[in-house]
């Protein structure tokens, strides 16, 4: 596998890594109504184009990159849509075949770094497997490449990392550890699922920043999972926002931030605190990801919308707006001067 | 590490003097004292005097411990008197120790190998198969060792006729027999007869014997992995796209067997005890029908220094399972 | 089902108050599961077969009805006939009645071997968990090193200590064996206690520690304990049985137990295993009960294991 090169910026409607049309996951049980987590969305990524998935837990963001990566567990899901990834659906691959990809072309890594890394392996060992198992390298070939990728993930003293475990390193350092292990094959897409949430603040910051440089600098693509809109708005090139299992809004990081559309997108940006003082009180979205209605009965977001009317309680809105932004909503917030009125507008002082 | 083990053997030595003084008390509880207990009823006035004299039993109690303790380190466990009357209980002990090893290790091995193979199996799978070995290992541990001892006896050997009901293969002037264990003995002389008939005298007997860690250990490691399963880092596992072997084995088992070893050890425990009964019903030789029959001719010469014996044994395995433990798990190993 | 909606859910984690809508639930739960339903109708039956044996009984277990049928060589076990459907033992006594009589007094062996370690083994657990420290110690290498003897090893010396060996020896050593299980699981208990919120609250409160201790701690530590109990009946009668088949348990068949029964039959098992195989299938039943009630319960109740 060659380096993809030196895409160092997104190339819109140029050539698309991944392409995910129609993607529906629905969970069904011996006894319980099936459940719909995620409902027919449709994103794509350009190569080194960093992609924001963000939305409440519970709105499908997690079900997505794990179905796109082949993670779900079989029993119990069905998974519907494709997932072009490179020419090939990678919905419809083979196991063996998903195997190969997995690792050495698109990679992933999770929220809890404690929890994901193997608490009885060293962790040079939990480096130096994927390479031994996508490279054709001997053990200690792979063993100085992992110490390598740890050096460079900014470990110090790597050589001894390698022998240590999970538990006598720092959760920063088990991120990192992660990441290393991630991007140890150079793959074309990383997918980060919330990767600073179970971390300090300070260390997120980071984390953040070597993302950023390791994965931006390289021409990765990286698909961005948060609930955090601080981190989309450091990282992310184009931002899709879930509520429910549908994509409710898309737009690029500036159109965003500049004119949320959506009365959901703008209440999260409501609850975000700012620094320039513009704001009194934090706003907060009433209810709960629980109050949803099914799609198939109006907007989900109907129930915690402030706009709702009889109209988004009967009819689920279709997609509107234009190109860069697109929404799904009856009742946007006007184009422009967004904002709700509870939120945030740059008022200078 | 050294220090690690150390600690634990510290710890399994001092279990075991108080283990010593717990014999030492029972020895004087029991009906009719350490007199008749040691020589029997019918003992003469002269045999009970010299006892009285060799056990010190005219001095203080602390002084008869110490020298309780003495005897034991030198290798003197009293003389029988019971079914080996007059026979030194050391000899008792290591004549018949080997047949005992031998079934012991035969149904932990086997329980062990089944219990973790085929509790992966179910745990990965579940569903009919999963569900038909639940049921039957819920079943294994209702049932009484020894009836189950008794039932395979009646229908593979009494009925059938397939296996020797009782016994175990002699092969003594057959093939030279430097450890007593009877497998390892016939492997060892090339002799395929012999082994025949060793693995014939020790199916029935290991079978019966084997159901219970099986059961036990099935269910742990069926539990075990199912929850490893759900981990996060096997999920990461699988998003290396690592192969199934590695994920199973470095990954998955690896993680799931901990709890799986240290049952393994306790069940070592609960072995001596159903080979107290196995070993009865197949009329086997070992260490454990001679506690039966001690028990029946209230043998306590004979008694004390099994459960002292088996004590040893537990707690050795103990420190084994312990170390194996920390070696495999480095958590352990930091405490 | 219904009233789960719109109540709100019990904190996970948290071993709630058993207060009368979250048992409610409970139960539920436990119904749901056909291991626990088959657990409690087999105890159930059980124990109305125990307490009504004496009436159910056709005829009176110690009696020698039988006995001149009874020839040493030709027929030393009668068969079954008229009002014997299960035929009679060696000595002549109807089997039916035995067995039925036999539900009782394994059923008085079971609790009360199993109370025995209970009680024990929780005041030790307490005496633990309350006075931490050198009590503490203390009482934990006292249970290390019962349990450096086998379980069932033990209970065969201390049933050896007895001269005359009958069904309280038998009782004796059974619930001594199983001390250690209960000392480990109410110490472990009341440790988890004593860091949950409400023990704290009520300290803060300023209630008296004995308060604390009995009124907050120990009726709530007691639930796990409770459920060993459940599977532990099936170990004292299994435990019984064995020893009974060493001779160590009760001579005096007048008033049958179902392991001494067993062990008794176990000289003619090649001849007529029936004597043994009623038996040891009452034991097994009955084990199996109280294992898959128990274990249900203690899934249900374990936070770890609940969905």
């Amino acid at each position: 596998m060659t380096n993809p090169g030196t895409h160092t910026a997104p190339s819109p409607g140029g050539g698309k890594l991944l392409s995910v049309e129609d993607l529906s996951v629905t969970f069904t049980r011996p006894g319980a109504e099936p459940f719909t987590a995620v409902d027919r969305v449709s994103f794509d990524v350009a190569p080194g184009e960093v992609v924001g998935l963000v939305g409440e837990s519970g709105c499908g963001k997690s079900v997505t990159s794990l179905a796109v990566m082949g993670l779900l567990p079989r029993r119990g899901t069905q998974v519907r849509g494709r997932a072009v990834f490179d020419g090939t659906d990678l919905l419809t691959l083979s196991d063996g075949a998903l195997r190969d990809r997995r690792g050495a072309d698109l990679a992933m890594i999770f929220q809890d770094p404690l929890s994901s890394l193997n608490p009885v392996v060293p962790l040079g060992t939990q480096v130096a497997e994927v390479i031994r198992r996508h490279r054709r390298t001997g053990r200690a070939q792979a063993l100085r490449r992992a110490q390598e990728m740890l050096e460079r993930v900014g470990i110090p003293d790597p050589g001894r990392r390698m022998r240590e475990y999970p538990h006598q390193v720092s959760g920063g350092m088990r991120q990192r550890v992660l990441i290393a292990t991630a991007l140890a094959c150079e793959p074309r897409l990383l997918i980060a699922d919330e990767p600073t949430t179970a971390l300090d603040v300070t260390i997120q910051a980071q984390i953040l920043a070597l993302l950023k440089e390791l994965v931006v600098g390289s021409g990765t693509s990286l698909i961005m999972i948060t609930h955090d809109l601080g981190v989309v708005a450091g990282l992310c090139d184009s931002v899709n926002v879930l509520y429910g299992g549908r994509i409710v809004e898309r737009a690029d990081r500036y159109d965003l931030f500049d004119g949320p559309r959506h009365p959901y997108t703008g209440g999260l940006l409501a609850s975000v605190p700012r620094l320039d003082g513009g704001q009194r009180r934090l706003h907060s979205i009433p209810g709960s990801v629980a109050d949803n209605i099914p799609w198939s009965q109006g907007c989900a977001f109907a129930p915690r919308c402030a706009a709702a009317t009889g109209l988004c309680r009967r009819e689920s809105p279709v997609w509107s707006g234009e190109a860069g932004h697109r929404l799904r909503c009856h009742h946007p917030l006007p184009a422009a001067t967004a904002a709700p009125t509870t939120g945030p507008k740059e008022q200078a002082p | 590490m050294y220090r690690f083990i150390l600690r634990r053997t510290v710890q399994a030595g001092a279990t075991f003097l108080a283990l010593t003084a717990i014999l030492f008390v029972w020895l004087r509880s029991l009906p009719g004292g350490p007199l008749d207990a040691l020589l029997g009823e019918n003992a003469s006035p002269q045999d009970r005097a010299k006892l009285v004299e060799s056990l010190g039993l005219d001095e203080p109690i602390w002084t008869q411990y110490v020298r309780y303790l003495g005897r034991f380190w030198n290798g003197d466990l009293g003389v029988s008197t019971g079914v080996w009357r007059g026979a030194p209980v050391t000899e008792v002990l290591l004549t018949r120790a080997p047949a005992t090893v031998e079934l012991a290790l035969c149904a932990l091995v086997i329980g062990t190998v089944l219990g973790v193979s085929v509790g992966y199996w179910a745990a990965t799978r579940r569903g009919v198969f999963d569900f038909a070995f639940l049921s039957l290992s819920v079943l294994g541990l209702a049932v009484p060792v020894f009836f189950t001892a008794f039932v395979l006896k009646y229908v593979f050997a009494v009925r059938a006729g397939w296996l020797p009901p009782s016994g175990r293969a002699d092969l003594q002037g057959v093939i030279p027999t430097p450890t007593g264990l009877t497998l390892f003995d016939s492997l060892l002389a090339g002799d395929g007869a012999a082994l025949l008939e060793s693995v014939r005298y020790l199916t029935l007997p290991t079978v019966a014997l084997s159901i219970i860690p099986f059961a036990v250990i099935f269910r742990l490691t069926r539990a075990s992995v199912a929850e490893t399963l759900q981990q996060d880092f096997v999920r990461t596992a699988t998003a290396k796209g690592l192969r199934n072997r590695t994920i199973a084995g470095r990954h998955v088992l690896r993680n799931s067997l901990l709890p799986v070893i240290t049952v393994i050890g306790l069940q070592a425990g609960g072995l001596f005890a159903g080979a107290v009964l196995t070993e009865t019903v197949f009329n086997y030789r070992g260490l454990g029908q001679s506690m039966a029959l001690a028990f029946t001719t209230r043998d306590y010469a004979v008694l004390q220094a099994l459960i002292m014996a088996v004590a040893v044994l537990y707690l050795f395995v103990n420190i084994v399972v312990d170390i194996t433990n920390a070696l495999c798990d480095p958590r352990v190993r930091m405490q | 089902m219904t009233s789960a909606r719109g109540g709100d859910a019990p904190a996970a984690g948290a071993r709630a108050v058993p207060a009368g809508r979250s048992s409610t639930r409970t139960l539920q739960r436990l119904l749901r599961q056909p291991a626990f339903v088959v657990g409690a109708v087999i105890t159930c039956v059980f124990v109305v077969l125990a307490v009504a044996a004496p009436l159910l009984a056709p005829h009176d277990p110690g009696a020698p009805l039988l006995l001149d049928q009874v020839r040493a060589q030709a027929n030393p076990v009668p068969g079954p006939q008229d009002g014997f459907p299960l035929g009679a033992d060696p000595a002549g006594r109807d089997l039916l009645s035995r067995l039925l009589v036999g539900a009782r007094q394994t059923l008085i062996v079971g609790v009360l071997a199993t109370l025995g370690g209970l009680l024990g083994g929780a005041a030790l657990g307490l005496l633990a968990g309350v006075f931490a420290g050198k009590t503490d110690t203390l009482v934990m290498r006292v249970v290390d090193v019962m349990l450096a003897i086998p379980s069932l090893l033990m209970a065969f010396s201390i049933a050896a200590l007895f001269a005359r060996p009958n069904e309280w020896t038998l009782i004796v050593a059974i619930a001594i064996v199983q001390i250690p299980v209960f000392a480990r699981l109410m110490r472990g208990s009341m440790l988890v206690q004593r860091g949950t919120d409400h023990v704290l609250a009520a300290r803060a409160l300023g209630v008296r520690p004995s308060a604390v201790v009995f009124r907050h701690m120990v009726p709530n530590a007691m639930g796990p304990v409770i459920v060993q109990g459940t599977l532990s009946l099936a170990v004292s009668i299994l435990d019984a049985a064995a020893l009974s088949f060493l001779g160590l348990g009760n001579p005096d068949d007048a008033s049958p137990e179902w392991g001494q029964m067993l062990g008794g039959a176990q000289q003619y098992f090649n001849s007529y295993p029936h004597l043994a195989i009623y038996p040891a299938l009452c034991i097994i039943v009955v084990a199996l009960g109280f294992t898959l009630a128990g274990e249900s319960l203690r899934e249900t109740l374990d936070p770890r294991t609940r969905r």
